[in-house]
C-alpha cells in the first residue's frame, strides 16, 4: 500500500524525517518531490584503463576515487550533464525512513522526458541524503538546476518492520555522494579465493 | 628590472589558470574582477625599465599582493570553499566587525596540523593605498586568509581550531596584545600586579629581572602569549571548551615556546572564563578588551536541546547562534560512549570510530547546510511574495 498525502504528513517528524522540506507542496497526493543536492562526483577518464569491481587485480587496480572528480554548486546554479556521462549526486533533503516504509524513487516525468533515468529503492530505516546515480541518455547535454525538484518518491507501507542496522552498513548518514564501496563486499573476497584456487 | 618581469611572468602563469574561476558569491567575484583590472594595468607596464629602488619595492609588493590574493581565491571557489564552516566564522566575525568589509578565504595546506591565519591581505592597508593611488582600483573588501589542512576540510571536530585562527585576525585588527600589555605594564610599574599574572606568564619572574620586563625580548614574548590567550578566549565564546580537547592532544607541550604559552595554562584560562571565575589576569584581559573594542568577552553560542544526532538526524537549526553549538554538541557525543547511538538505532554491530567520525561530521555539515539553504530560500520566497503583492 502506498502512503497517501495525509498519511505521509502524519508520519512526518514522528518516524519519517525529511530535512529540509522547503515547501509544503513538495508533498503531493501520493508522492514527495525531492530536490537535486549540491555535491557531485563526476566520472572522468584517467590513465587507468578500467574500474575494477573485483579483487583479482588487487595489486594493480586503483581506488575508485581516481575515476571521479568532486565538485560543488550552490542552489540555483547549474550542472551540465553530458550525453552518456554518469554522475553521483544526492537529494538536497536528508531523509530518515520508518522501519516499515520503503521509498521508491524515480525521476519526475518532466526530467524523464529529457532522457534522465533513475530507479532506486531506499530501504526502510535508511538515514542520509538519497544517493542518486544519474546518466544522461539524451544525445544533447542537459543543464540541471541545483535545488530543483528533479525526483519523486513513493512511500510503500510494509506489513512488518525491518531492522536497517541488522547488518553492518557501509553508508550511514551520508550527506555527500559516496563512491562505490563494491570491493568491500564480503562475497568478492570469497569469489577472489575461488578464482585463486583455479588460477593461483 | 628583469626580476620584476620574472615575477610578473610567474603571476601571469597563475592568472591564466585562474582567470575564469567561478565563485559562490558576489563579493569574491567582485574581488576577482578587481584583480583582473589590476592585471590589465600591470600588463601594460614596462617593468624591466624601472630602476628606482622605491618603485621596485612598490611593484614587488603589488605583484606579491596579486599572487597571494589569487592563491587564496583559487582555494575559495565554489568547488573548494568549505562554505558551511566559513558561514559559522562569518557569523562570529560580524559580531566583532559588523559593517566592515572582509571576505573569509581559505587556503588548503598539506599538513594535518597546519591551521593558521595570515594577516597580510587583511591588515596591510598600505598595499591597498598604493594600488588605489597608482591604478585607481579600490578593493573595498579585504581578504581574511585562513589556512586549513586539505585533508581535514570536512572535519568539523578538528575545525573548531578555525575559531581560534579567526581570533588572530581580530587580535591583529584591534591590536589586542598592545592594549592588554599596556594594562599589565601599568600595573607592573605601580606594583599592582597580582601573583596570578606570574602563573600565566611565568617567564617574566624566571627569566627577566625587575626591569627586564621592559626588554624587547620579554615584551615580544608577552605580546605573543597574550595574543594566544586572547584567541583561545575568543574561540571559547563560540565553541566552549571544544578547542581544549583537540589542543591538548595536538600540542602536548607543557613548556613555554616563543609562540605559545603552555597548553596547561591555555586550558586553565579558558576554563576560568567559561566557569565565570574571577582572576586578576582574566579580569584584566576582559576589561582591556571591553575598553578598546566595546565588546564583552562572553559566551556567544545558543544552546539547543536535541537528541537528533543520537537519532542520526541533522539538527533543525532555528537561530544562527545555534550553529556554533553544533561543534560543542558534536564533541560532546564524540567524547562519550557511542552505545546510546547503537541502542537508539537498534544497531546489531558496534560502531567503530571511523564510522562515528563520518556520521558526526556529516550531520554537522548537513545541519549547517540546511540552515543556509532554508534561510536563503525564505529570503528569496518572501521577496517573490512581495513582488507579487506589489
Amino acid at each position: 500500500m502506498y502512503l497517501l498525502k495525509k498519511q505521509i504528513e502524519k508520519k512526518l517528524n514522528k518516524d519519517l524525517f525529511i530535512r529540509p522540506l522547503l515547501e509544503a507542496d513538495q508533498i503531493g497526493e501520493l508522492t514527495v518531490d525531492f530536490r537535486l543536492g549540491y555535491d557531485f562526483l563526476v566520472s572522468v577518464q584517467g590513465r587507468e584503463p578500467f574500474i575494477d569491481a573485483s579483487l583479482n587485480n588487487a595489486e594493480t587496480s586503483r581506488h575508485t576515487g581516481n575515476f571521479f572528480h568532486k565538485t560543488r554548486r550552490r542552489p540555483g546554479e547549474t550542472f551540465l550533464l553530458h550525453p552518456s556521462q554518469t554522475i553521483l549526486a544526492t537529494s538536497l533533503e536528508y531523509v530518515k525512513l520508518p522501519s516499515d516504509v520503503l521509498l521508491i524513487l524515480n525521476m519526475r516525468s518532466s526530467y524523464s522526458r529529457l532522457g534522465l533515468m533513475i530507479s532506486t529503492i531506499i530501504q526502510p530505516g535508511y538515514c542520509g541524503c538519497i544517493s542518486i546515480e544519474l546518466t544522461n541518455a539524451n544525445k544533447n547535454p542537459i543543464n540541471l538546476t541545483v535545488g530543483a525538484r528533479v525526483f519523486q518518491g513513493r512511500f510503500l507501507q510494509l506489513d512488518g518492520v525491518t531492522n536497517y542496522f541488522s547488518t553492518e552498513r557501509k553508508y550511514i548518514c551520508s550527506v555527500r555522494p559516496q563512491l562505490s564501496a563494491v570491493t568491500t563486499d564480503s562475497d568478492l573476497e570469497l569469489l577472489h579465493n575461488y578464482f585463486l584456487k583455479n588460477n593461483g | 628590472m628583469k626580476l620584476l618581469e620574472l615575477h610578473f611572468s610567474q603571476l601571469s602563469k597563475i592568472w591564466n589558470r585562474s582567470k575564469n574561476n567561478t565563485y559562490s558569491d558576489t563579493s569574491r567575484k567582485s574581488y576577482h574582477n578587481k584583480l583582473k583590472k589590476l592585471y590589465e594595468q600591470l600588463e601594460k607596464e614596462k617593468l624591466s625599465l624601472i630602476t628606482d629602488k622605491n618603485e621596485i619595492k612598490e611593484k614587488k609588493a603589488i605583484l606579491a599582493f596579486f599572487s597571494e590574493s589569487i592563491a587564496f581565491l583559487d582555494n575559495s571557489t565554489v568547488n573548494t570553499l568549505p562554505f558551511e564552516l566559513v558561514k559559522c566564522l562569518e557569523i562570529a566575525l560580524n559580531e566583532w566587525l559588523a559593517g566592515e568589509d572582509y571576505i573569509i578565504v581559505t587556503s588548503l595546506a598539506k599538513g594535518l596540523n597546519e591551521f593558521s591565519f595570515n594577516p597580510s591581505l587583511a591588515t596591510n592597508y598600505d598595499q591597498y593605498e598604493i594600488i588605489r593611488s597608482n591604478y585607481k582600483i579600490e578593493f573595498e573588501k579585504k581578504l581574511i586568509q585562513i589556512n586549513i589542512p586539505e585533508y581535514l576540510v570536512g572535519d568539523y571536530l578538528a575545525n573548531v581550531i578555525m575559531y581560534h585562527e579567526l581570533g588572530h585576525f581580530i587580535e591583529v585588527k584591534y591590536s589586542i596584545p598592545d592594549v592588554i600589555l599596556k594594562e599589565f605594564l601599568d600595573d607592573y610599574s605601580n606594583k599592582r600586579i597580582k601573583a596570578d599574572f606570574h602563573i600565566y606568564f611565568p617567564f617574566v619572574r624566571k627569566r627577566f629581572s625587575e626591569d627586564g620586563i621592559y626588554s624587547d625580548e620579554c615584551l615580544t614574548l608577552l605580546k605573543t602569549h597574550i595574543g594566544e590567550y586572547f584567541c583561545d578566549l575568543f574561540a571559547s565564546q563560540y565553541i566552549d571548551d571544544s578547542v581544549n580537547h583537540y589542543l591538548s592532544y595536538i600540542s602536548e607541550e607543557n613548556s613555554i615556546t616563543k609562540l605559545h604559552p603552555t597548553t596547561r595554562n591555555r586550558i586553565k584560562l579558558v576554563n576560568s572564563f567559561l566557569n565565570n571565575q574571577s582572576s586578576y589576569t582574566l579580569d584584566k584581559i576582559k576589561y582591556a578588551i571591553k575598553q578598546w573594542t566595546e565588546k564583552d568577552l562572553t559566551k556567544r553560542y545558543k544552546v539547543f536541546n536535541s537528541n537528533d544526532f543520537i537519532k542520526l538526524l541533522p539538527v533543525d537549526i532555528k537561530h544562527e547562534k545555534e550553529l556554533h553549538y553544533l561543534f560543542i554538541y558534536g564533541w560532546s557525543i564524540w567524547l562519550k560512549s557511542w552505545k546510546k547511538i547503537e541502542k537508539e538505532n537498534k544497531m546489531v554491530h558496534a560502531l567503530k570510530a571511523p564510522k562515528v567520525y563520518e556520521i558526526l561530521n556529516d550531520l554537522i555539515e548537513k545541519s549547517i547546510g540546511n540552515y543556509i539553504v532554508k534561510t536563503t530560500w525564505e529570503n528569496v520566497s518572501s521577496k517573490k511574495a512581495n513582488r507579487k503583492k506589489a
